[in-house]
């Protein structure tokens, strides 16, 4: 396979450019690389995290973006090139045109694949199937649009890329593709219009949108070794390495699925959550590696595990696992992705960069608010969805940076890509809550949005009783082997699962409120009843009670003298 | 397939036609039969956590179906009794129904179990009028419990 070829070649110049480096520097073996590796990490988390939390907190923005800055600060063509420090040398030198050494790439790698590990398990691919008529046509919308807006600018510009399968087109047509609905969420979340018609299509439209974006990748990582090698575009073998990139993606997709409640069956054997969660994890790993294998990317195989784990109810257990390692890996990445930037080589691309973010905002608009208009939505409500899937992120950096690792984009068109995600984020939360200011976005009231989703509400005497309650009911249901997930939001919210039941506890005041599909209800309703019962029957044996004196001298003797 | 109904049915412990016409009457059958195929450790015990569970608050839900239920200290795994009554029984249900299907559970104090998904396997099946109305046509044992089970859910 050409492309391992190719890697296998890039890393022997890596370790031998980095060996004779270190041979010259200090002679110190690998001890000494390891220690500039470390040293590298430090400064790396540290910068990414104040970064990310300086972004977020003073200027309202994702906290990817703040990593990105700190990383282009502190990368090789910023301060990371400037400052020689005694006995180390240049912290952050270029290594073949590659802002960062092997070993680090390699740990960004890493944490590019738990990222989409992640993304896959949080794949709620019921909704995906629920959606999947609105969703999809947004979804694709969306992708055809700037898939080929982003691949034609490339085209159109006066540059040295002619072709529409020149790789490096192709490149900058998937890199504009991937939306990430983080930012979205977290705005839709706060303006309370998540259960909108619009808020629901935006998210459907978005896992659509993921699932479709990597197929895309699939095939263009095919097509990009085959019209890069040769000259001449040779269709029949792309439609080939197409056909081989879907299959891959179907096919291992559809057993991973079939199969994944036989595999954590199987796992939860070990009945340790760390050894199941870890045993995934590596599942991912090795997936990840066959893909790369196949002739796609790792990340394309880390996120179909994802996917396939995401609808087992171990799905859980493992995002709630793997968050610690994902807070700290994954930074690591975005920062390792702004010391990439190479200010110089954006200088002659910045008007490039310009158009293509512009083709950017525009594709998805149009993209995805055409088929919203076309289907039930007014054009407010098609305005807000395409807005909504605007912003791009971890997808599209990590594309950028398989580009450019591969060669395949140079490190102006790299640049240009992490413009481009830089402004669309930046772009969608102002333009977006503008957008939710007047009224309806459908064109009729539909019942869009009720997935037969049952919302059961008790009303207890106090707030204590009912967050005694909700710890009993938690309580019942972990006895009845239920996986229950505290969702650390403002209101005590609780997820829980079991097999194929779902449903959600949240805590309001004195309400408990549980949500939940009416396939479901009556057994979210029983437990529910048997615990008031049991209160009920606490409650009354609580006037039993003798009074304090007769309980037990020792309790109060001495107190209150 | 519900897994946990099957495993705490047995079919002997399904009567087509109960005699009873009272709920504490067929709550007293029900557990008559689960005694008379797996001796129960206590009976007193197991009739009376039943009973009580039943008088907080009557167990009748949709579709004529009650699922008088309780745990108790002497049982040691998750028993089912099924007893149908073609004219019904008053389970002192909100909607003033006659409770047509009855299924009896009884299950461990001690551990935690399969209690409440016997239960939501039951109410699930039981949902849909339709289920309810072949288990009640059913001409024999055999029927009600392979109704019960079910390959698909």
């Amino acid at each position: 396979m050409p492309t391992n070829t190719v890697h296998v070649v890039t890393n022997a110049v890596h370790t031998l450019a980095g060996s004779e480096h270190l041979t010259e520097a200090s002679g110190h073996g690998i001890t000494h690389l390891m220690m500039l590796l470390i040293l590298q990490l430090g400064v790396i988390i540290i910068a990414a995290k104040v970064g990310g939390f300086l972004f977020q907190r003073f200027l309202k923005m994702p906290t990817v973006l703040g990593e990105l800055a700190s990383g282009m600060l502190i990368g090789p063509y910023a301060l990371g090139g400037m400052i020689d420090f005694p006995s180390i040398g240049i912290l952050f030198a270029e290594h073949d045109g590659l802002a960062a050494s092997a070993e680090l790439y390699g740990i960004a790698t890493l944490a590019s694949i738990i990222l989409l590990f992640l993304a896959g398990l949080e794949t709620d691919l019921s909704a995906f199937l629920r959606y999947s008529v609105v969703g999809s046509f947004v979804g694709l919308g969306g992708l055809v649009f700037s898939f080929v807006l982003g691949d034609l600018c490339a085209v159109l510009w006066p540059n040295d890329i002619h072709s529409f399968m020149d790789p490096a087109a192709l490149f900058l047509g998937v890199i504009s593709v991937a939306t990430s609905v983080g930012i979205t969420a977290r705005i839709l979340a706060e303006k309370r219009k998540m259960a909108s018609p619009e808020g629901v299509t935006i998210l459907a439209g978005a896992v659509f949108d993921d699932v479709l974006g990597i197929i895309t990748l699939a095939i263009v990582m095919g097509m990009a070794d085959v019209s890069g090698t040769g000259g001449e575009v040779n269709w029949g073998r792309i439609g080939l390495i197409a056909l081989k990139a879907i299959g891959f993606f179907v096919v291992v997709t559809a057993l991973g699925l079939l199969f994944a409640r036989r595999i954590t069956a199987a796992i939860k054997q070990f009945r340790s959550r760390e050894i199941m969660v870890a045993t995934c994890f590596g599942l991912a790993l090795l997936l990840a590696g066959l893909a790369e294998m196949a002739g796609l990317a790792m990340i394309i195989g880390a996120y179909i595990m994802g996917l396939a784990l995401s609808r087992t109810d171990l799905a859980h257990e493992i995002e709630h696992h793997l968050q610690g390692v994902y807070n700290i890996m994954v930074p690591i990445f975005f920062c390792v992705m702004g010391m990439m930037v190479d200010f110089k080589a954006m200088k002659p691309v910045l008007y490039f960069g310009a158009v293509y973010s512009m083709l950017a905002v525009i594709s998805k608009v149009v993209g995805c608010g055409l088929p919203a208009w076309l289907m039930r939505f007014n054009l407010r409500g098609s305005l807000r969805i395409g807005l909504g899937m605007l912003p791009r992120g971890e997808v599209a950096l990590i594309v950028a940076g398989l580009g450019l690792a591969r060669g395949v984009v140079d490190q102006g068109v790299f640049g240009v890509a992490i413009m481009m995600t830089v402004i669309t984020t930046m772009l969608a939360p102002p333009l977006l809550v503008k957008s939710f200011e007047r009224g309806s976005g459908v064109r009729k009231a539909l019942d869009c949005g009720s997935e037969n989703i049952e919302t059961i509400e008790l009303d207890l005497p106090s707030h204590d009783i009912t967050e005694f309650l909700m710890q009993r009911f938690i309580h019942a249901l972990q006895q009845e082997e239920f996986f229950v997930h505290n969702l650390h939001t403002e209101q005590p919210t609780y997820r829980v699962l079991k097999d194929d039941i779902a449903f959600t506890l949240v805590q309001d005041e004195s309400k408990l409120q549980i949500n939940v599909p009416s396939a479901n209800q009556n057994v979210a309703r029983m437990i529910l009843l048997e615990e008031v019962l049991a209160l009920s029957d606490l409650l009354e044996s609580t006037k039993e009670m003798k009074g304090l004196d007769q309980m037990g001298t020792d309790l109060v003797s001495g107190l209150f003298a | 397939m519900n897994r946990n109904l099957k495993d705490g049915l047995d079919p002997a412990c399904i009567s087509l036609e109960l005699t009873a016409k009272t709920r504490d009457d067929a709550i007293h059958e029900l557990i008559g039969l689960i005694h008379a195929k797996h001796r129960l450790k206590n009976l007193e015990e197991a009739t009376r956590v039943v009973m009580e569970r039943e008088q907080k608050m009557s167990t009748s839900l949709e579709n004529g179906l009650a699922v008088p239920h309780g745990k108790a200290a002497s049982v040691d795994r998750l028993l089912v009794a099924v007893g149908l009554k073609k004219k019904g029984i008053d389970f002192k249900s909100s909607d003033g129904q006659k409770s047509k299907i009855i299924i009896l559970i009884l299950s461990s104090a001690a551990t935690s179990g399969p209690h409440m998904k016997c239960l939501a396997e039951i109410s699930r099946l039981l949902q849909s009028p339709d289920n309810c109305k072949k288990i009640l046509k059913a001409k024999s044992v055999e029927t009600v419990y392979e109704l019960l089970i079910g390959s698909e859910s």
